[in-house]
């Protein structure tokens, strides 16, 4: 547990609305634990930065993803497969955060072994409460693979 | 004499049997003759020699019947001549027809048609018929005669038993006597049965002509035996093309399986098919879907009655397409535009925490304003959400104690109730059938505004139910500031509201949510009420057991 305190966490968020990301930001700056946001776009965008690839090249390896499910050229099923599909990544816990509350949308991420799914609540205060309790939740109660970079 | 009108009284009786006989060998020769036709048509149509086998079979039968009925009346010349007629005519028809299939056979569907049309064809089935029917004529003449003569010896015996002075012969009479009665008396009996059964039959088929259902009856074989008009006005197939095809010709690919299972089961089992529903070609190419319901006989015959339902059908998935389009569409649109009121909320909402006290007061009032509308955007769309997904999502059914629903939607109302000092009663509950989760969601919406619309004292609400028929009558009544009876209508309309957002906030959805789930629940719902004197919410929801009992009988 004392491993994710000692040293800064990094997040990985993708998501298209640069409302949310900003929103996303200041819930974890005022969070207990001394974190790293990196955000995305798309899917796309997200596996280039977890391969590394083009601009990323001296991308972090994230301890966490916050994945959204509707993206821009490819979404958040598409994205959480193939990211289980590689023996590189596949161990990275990943939260779907998203507005859809539709079964389907449920049922299919667990399916494709997202770790939790969450709506994003309405209200702001909720929000940031969300946020920060995912925060918690990941990076002080759970205990996560050694990091390996 | 006595012997003699004896004698006579016995022939007359094995005369009537006779000419019954000769009639129904030329009722044979008719009904064979008939197959002969509807087999030419079989085999012009579909071109399978089975057909030829067919056609053979009843020529030969039709030609044995007419030779036998000449056979039978050699005692009347005049009959026989006219039966020797309908014999060769028979014996033409049965050559023309040959040769029409040899046309068929070799030339094809149009060139036969062809033939099939000529004077000498319809000539010779013309002088057929009519020579059939002046036979029967004639021999129902002989009959009738025949039975007059039987009355006229029945007299002859009664008189030869008064005459008769010779003791020994009293048995004899006796017999004569009780063996007349029982001829005439069964004779008479048979012709009264025979008109009735005759005006029944009549009426039979002039119903079975007339019905807008398609009527019918199968055989063993897989072949309507006989159908209805109704069929050709349904399925554009003359009846003749009904008969000559086994009905699964007919039925749709996909429900052929399912069709024959269905006979088959019902020939097994014996048991009356209720409601079963397939697709027949039409003619034109189409399929109609036909619900059929039918009596199985011993033997594997059916009687059947069938509906077109084809349109009915279109109109059901038509509605059922637009209503889950509409749903939809209130679905996305409102998931979809909370999206963006999400953004304008949380950074209204942002910008006030921050900043507030850093402006000016206006400008803090302005961010009030704009708060406070994206919020009350936000509520009006998780509603309308809430309202189309009561359409959408259909939650299984189950008999639901209503003390424990009310129980619930209290639960959820504690806050409230607690904070306005209500008191609320309820008399006995039943059970009702329907889906928990929306009845409480009932209860609590009308027990809700009966809090939220009090006036100067506390709440007052009772809930009660009553029998109706095979429903439950429930009424929630309260002491509170009432509704003006010209809005009875207005309040269950979505977002319609009699208040100004200060004295009672809210969107609206309230009654209209109750509406949608009473209306779901096959009930209705109305309001009675006096401005000032409280209100009566009335609905009614089936009951959990579907007797009609008197009022109470179904308490727990």
């Amino acid at each position: 547990m004392e491993q994710h305190l000692n040293r800064c966490v990094e997040i990985l968020l993708v998501e298209d609305n640069p409302g949310d990301v900003e929103l996303t930001t200041l819930a974890l700056k005022e969070g207990k634990v001394s974190n790293h946001l990196s955000a995305v776009e798309d899917g796309i965008e997200a596996l280039a930065f977890l391969r590394r690839e083009g601009a990323y090249r001296d991308a972090p390896r994230p301890d966490l993803i916050l994945l959204d499910l509707n993206l821009p050229r490819k979404d958040g099923r598409e994205t959480l497969a193939e990211i289980r599909l590689d023996s590189e990544f596949c161990d990275i816990p990943v939260v779907i955060l998203t507005t859809s509350e539709s079964q389907l949308d449920i049922v299919e991420s667990y399916k494709l072994k997202a770790n939790c799914y969450i709506k994003k609540p309405v209200d702001l205060d909720h929000f940031m409460a969300i946020v920060r309790s995912i925060e918690d939740f990941w990076f002080t109660i759970v205990k996560l693979p050694a990091r390996r970079d | 004499m006595s012997y003699a009108s004896t004698r006579e009284l016995l022939s007359t009786r094995d005369w009537l049997r006779h000419s019954e006989l000769v009639l129904r060998r030329i009722d044979e020769a008719s009904s064979n003759l008939l197959k002969v036709d509807s087999a030419v048509r079989g085999y012009a149509i579909k071109g399978q020699t089975a057909y030829l086998a067919t056609l053979e079979r009843d020529g030969y039968l039709a030609q044995q019947a007419v030779s036998e009925a000449k056979n039978l009346t050699v005692d009347r010349p005049s009959l026989t001549t006219k039966l020797a007629r309908l014999e060769s005519m028979v014996k033409d028809r049965l050559s023309l027809v040959r040769q029409y299939i040899q046309v068929r056979k070799a030339k094809g569907l149009a060139a036969a048609a062809v033939l099939h049309k000529t004077e000498v064809t319809l000539k010779i089935r013309e002088q057929i018929t009519e020579l059939e029917d002046s036979c029967r004529n004639q021999e129902q003449g002989v009959l009738a005669g025949r039975e007059q003569r039987a009355s006229a010896s029945l007299r002859a015996a009664m008189v030869s038993f008064w005459s008769s002075t010779v003791a020994g012969l009293f048995l004899l009479g006796g017999f004569y006597l009780i063996a007349a009665k029982l001829l005439v008396a069964q004779r008479q009996l048979h012709l009264a049965e025979g008109r009735r059964a005759n005006l029944a039959e009549d009426e039979r088929d002039r119903f079975f002509s007339l019905s807008l259902d398609l009527l019918c009856i199968s055989n063993a074989d897989g072949y309507f035996k006989r159908v209805s008009p109704a069929f050709t006005r349904t399925l554009g197939w003359s009846v003749d093309q009904m008969l000559t095809r086994p009905f699964l010709d007919f039925v749709h690919p996909d429900d052929k399986v399912a069709t024959k299972a269905e006979v088959d089961r019902q020939v097994q089992t014996g048991e009356e098919v209720l409601q079963f529903e397939n697709r027949y070609s039409h003619l034109d190419g189409s399929w109609r879907t036909l619900s059929w319901r039918s009596v199985p006989q011993p033997g594997g015959m059916m009687y059947a009655t069938a509906r077109d339902v084809t349109e009915n059908k279109r109109i059901a998935r038509a509605l059922d397409d637009k209503n889950r389009d509409l749903e939809q569409f209130a679905h996305v649109a409102s998931h979809d535009l909370q999206e963006p009121l999400r953004m304008v909320a949380s950074f209204m909402q942002l910008l006030e925490k921050k900043y507030k006290g850093q402006l000016d007061e206006q400008a803090d009032r302005w961010i009030h304003h704009a708060v406070d509308g994206a919020t009350r955007m936000q509520s009006l769309i998780q509603d309308l959400l809430t309202y189309s997904r009561l359409g959408s999502q259909d939650n299984e059914c189950c008999a639901c104690k209503m003390e424990e629903v009310i129980a619930r939607s209290l639960q959820n109302l504690q806050l409230v109730v607690s904070e306005s000092l209500a008191d609320i009663t309820m008399g006995p509950m039943p059970a009702v059938t329907g889906d928990k989760i929306q009845l409480i969601s009932l209860f609590q919406n009308l027990i809700g505004n009966a809090i939220k619309y009090r006036g100067g004292s506390p709440p007052n609400i009772h809930i009660s139910a009553e029998r109706d028929g095979s429903d439950w009558l429930f009424s929630v009544r309260d002491n509170g500031i009432g509704i003006d009876p010209q809005f009875a209508e207005r309040i269950f309309v979505i977002f319609q509201r009699l208040h100004t957002r200060k004295a009672y906030p809210g969107t609206g959805i309230g009654l209209a949510l109750c509406k949608r789930i009473v209306e779901r629940h096959g009930g209705c719902i109305r309001m009675e009420s006096e401005l000032g004197h409280g209100s009566i919410f009335l609905f009614n929801l089936p009951a959990s057991d579907k007797e009609v009992g008197s009022n109470g009988a179904a308490f727990e």
